[in-house]
């Protein structure tokens, strides 16, 4: 066979860069020769340059095989690539593993070969998934899909191949598919039709569930998660197996009981139960509408319990008719419109979960304007989230919560809120009554009143100090007194502040408004590390500030266009006794993170 | 019946170096457990271990010594906690100053623990491994044990194309 000029250059050394010291140029090889020669000059050059290059390859192998890491035997370095996938987050365990291919011939080898790093396919291109399915032999498969827009036109082409492996499907998951039309339901409908034996997990996202499934189907499936999704709840396969089950703002919502009903098939093995908007309003009282003859049952395996609705009476229903063991990690519920049936809740909750056998450390009550939130952390760091939304400001509204607190057995409380002041009074009258705390934190730095309560070792209120603003803490505190409080007060949530110098705040004190607040909130920020905003008139960190709130600093946070200079930070550094500060800078777009210590030992 | 746990057991290397080592150090090693469980007489000759060097068994012995008393897992756990071990490249802080040590040594600790069959140890030094590779480019990965680039023209339009995927997905 006689070489074309095209195919010496399709066979040539391309763009590698390992072996362009070692190409040869052909083109060199054609100029100024005989027509009847070109043929066999052409076709020596060219095994000639094959050779040359397959030669350079065989070195360079050679030189790989004599590196240090090439010693560890095909099954370690498996191992690692597989820890390396597995290791690199929900969504780049496909990256990471075609990222190993790509740094010698002998590590591509090893990498293709091993199926376990090619089951998690979360990749969104056609002809990668076909690639991808060739290489996992017949493990189980791990299919996450995340749609955008762009990618509508290629859903049956990506969804077709996968769900011809429903057999060894082991978890599906399509995510933020809100935007994809109800042609993406016509691609899914294998999904239904078929026998899926292996499926532990469907995740789905805006997506239209037939409802005539069968009872059967998905006999395996351990953790469901639907959200925004349309579907029947006669025919959705909540049964027993089911470990997690996440419903979020579905279709059509269902009745606290028809939902507990539910929730009694599952309860042998529910571990984590999420519901989101689900439950229809019950506008019966609670109390009157508990099922007949049964009594409150155990999820014996829960370990993770939340639920938000608009209502309170649905989820007091729910709460009266369950009984959540000792060891449930995280208990979180969130109302939105709960007016005063929201105290009913409350009472729900302390019976259900059986609180006399859970030694709270921690007890936070944090009183905004018009919500209150209750959080209760135990030793084991296992957590109650209570959320009311919507509550009166009438002081004498919530006497009732007032009431049921100290049945809550905490060592620790904390109390925070911009609306606490009218409240401090009527809640220290209940909590006196308690005979478990032993501390008392108050937290108010969202306005310009700083409330602080000193708790002397009997167990008894002393004294309640108010202070005008925050900048007259440091005006009245006598060092004396700034000495015991060290000890005694701890500025709970200002372990580590940030200073926005281009937030628009109020320089005059320590204040953090509203919308900054639900800013974080919605950025998914823990909106507790914008615990204050702080600096003078000027934008400076004001070290009166630091000397009160340095009691309790370890950390501090800088974090804006401009922040001070570093020999501003420095010297407030001295000033105050903190650890460390860190600070961002934003420049560029690009963020630059540097941080340095005050002790150099440290 | 089980022999006392101070029983004090001798083992030689490749280089003829020789450890006397309590029993239940050594039993960390699931090969030499079942060597001892195999021997039914007390013998003073000692075990040999011809695919470890001495500096290599001294370091491995400190992780036994560091770990003994710890349960070993049993076939079952291992199975079920093989896939959430392989989630995470957490190492605890006593064993990440452990394995802080030159290349060549790293990969003959893993080689030692693979022989020797110390599921925890070679998980550590897997782990090691892994996070040294973890968010390096190719060429950075290269030039961290010393690889060339040897791929063929193909492998390397092939590459291209797998990059455009990874880019698109």
């Amino acid at each position: 066979m006689v070489h074309t000029d095209k195919d010496s250059k399709s066979e040539g050394p391309g763009s590698s860069p390992a072996l362009s010291s070692t190409s040869l140029t052909t083109q060199s090889v054609f100029r100024g020769a005989h027509p009847d020669d070109l043929a066999i000059t052409s076709r020596e050059s060219i095994d000639s340059e094959i050779a040359t290059l397959e030669a350079r390859i065989v070195s360079l192998k050679i030189q790989n095989a004599h590196t240090a890491i090439a010693r560890l035997p095909l099954e370690l370095m498996q191992e690692i690539f597989v820890i390396i996938s597995r290791s690199a987050g929900y969504l780049e365990v496909g990256k990471a593993a075609l990222s190993v291919t790509w740094v010698c011939h002998s590590w591509r080898e090893v990498a293709h070969g091993t199926s376990e790093l090619w089951n998690y396919i979360d990749f969104s291109n056609p002809t990668w998934v076909e690639v991808a399915l060739s290489r996992t032999q017949n493990r189980p498969l791990y299919l996450s899909f995340d749609f955008k827009w762009e990618d509508y036109a290629d859903a049956n082409h990506l969804l077709a191949p996968c769900l011809q492996q429903l057999a060894r499907i082991k978890i599906f998951s399509v995510s933020r598919a809100h935007t994809v039309g109800s042609k993406l339901d016509i691609c899914l409908s294998p999904l239904w039709n078929s026998s899926a034996p292996l499926l532990v997990e469907l995740t789905l996202h805006s997506r239209t569930i037939p409802t005539n499934l069968t009872p059967e189907i998905f006999p395996k499936l351990e953790r469901l998660s639907l959200t925004h999704c349309k579907f029947s709840w006669e025919s959705l396969p909540i049964r027993v197996g089911l470990k997690t089950l996440l419903i979020n703002h579905p279709g059509s919502r269902i009745s606290a009981e028809d939902l507990l009903e539910r929730l009694w098939v599952v309860s042998p093995t529910l571990e984590s139960l999420t519901l989101s908007r689900t439950l229809l309003n019950t506008t019966a009282t609670p109390r009157d509408n508990l099922l007949l003859g049964q009594r409150p049952q155990k999820l014996n395996k829960i370990e993770y319990f939340e639920m938000r609705d608009d209502h309170a009476p649905p989820i007091t229903f729910i709460l009266d008719h369950i009984l959540l063991p000792s060891h449930v990690d995280a208990v979180k519920i969130f109302i939105r419109n709960g007016g005063v049936e929201q105290f009913e809740t409350v009472r729900a909750l302390v019976s259900c979960r059986g609180l006399e056998s859970w030694p709270i450390e921690t007890f936070e009550f944090d009183l905004q304007y018009d919500m209150l939130v209750l959080y209760l952390v135990d030793s084991n760091r296992r957590s109650i989230h209570l959320s009311l939304d919507k509550l009166t400001s009438d002081p004498r509204s919530l006497q009732p919560i007032f009431d049921i607190l100290p049945s809550f057995p905490m060592r620790t409380l904390t109390l925070s809120g911009n609306a606490l002041d009218d409240h401090v009074s009527a809640l220290l009258a209940n909590f006196n009554a308690s005979r478990t705390i032993e501390r008392i934190e108050v937290v108010q730095v969202f306005v310009p009143t700083f409330t602080s309560i000193i708790y002397n070792q009997n167990q008894r209120i002393r004294e309640v100090v108010k202070f005008k603003d925050a900048r007259d803490i440091g005006k009245k505190m006598d060092s004396k007194m700034r000495a015991r409080c060290r000890s005694i007060i701890t500025f709970h949530k200002l372990s580590t502040l940030e200073y926005y110098r281009d937030f628009d705040a109020d320089f005059s004190g320590i204040t953090m408004d509203q919308e900054d607040y639900e800013e974080d909130l919605e950025g998914g920020f823990n909106p507790w590390w914008c615990s204050a905003v702080l600096s003078d008139e000027n934008g400076r960190l004001s070290r009166t500030y630091f000397e009160i709130l340095g009691l309790g600093v370890s950390k501090l946070l800088f974090n804006g266009i401009n922040v001070p200079s570093r020999k501003y930070l420095e010297r407030l550094c001295r000033d105050v006794q903190v650890e460390c500060i860190d600070v961002v800078h934003v420049t560029d777009k690009k963020m630059r993170v540097f941080a340095f210590k005050t002790n150099p030992n440290a | 019946m089980a022999a006392p746990a101070t029983q004090q057991i001798k083992i030689r290397c490749n280089d003829e170096k020789e450890f006397t080592v309590d029993r239940d150090v050594l039993e960390r090693s699931v090969l030499i457990k079942n060597m001892l469980e195999d021997v039914t007489e007390q013998q003073d000759a000692p075990i040999p271990l011809p695919n470890v060097s001495g500096p290599v068994m001294a370091k491995v012995l400190e992780y036994c010594t560091h770990h003994r008393g710890e349960p070993l897992p049993s076939a079952d756990t291992e199975q079920s906690q093989d896939e959430t071990r392989k989630r995470t490249t957490d190492i605890s802080e006593w064993d990440q100053k452990f394995i802080t040590v030159d290349q060549e040594m790293l990969f003959e600790i893993i080689l030692a623990a693979n022989y020797l069959d110390i599921k925890s140890l070679l998980d550590v030094g897997c782990k090691t491994v892994a996070n040294m590779i973890k968010g390096k480019t190719p060429e950075e990965i290269r030039k961290l044990f010393n690889i060339v680039n040897d791929f063929t023209p193909e492998e390397e339009a092939q590459i291209k194309k797998e990059n455009e995927w990874a880019e698109d997905r």
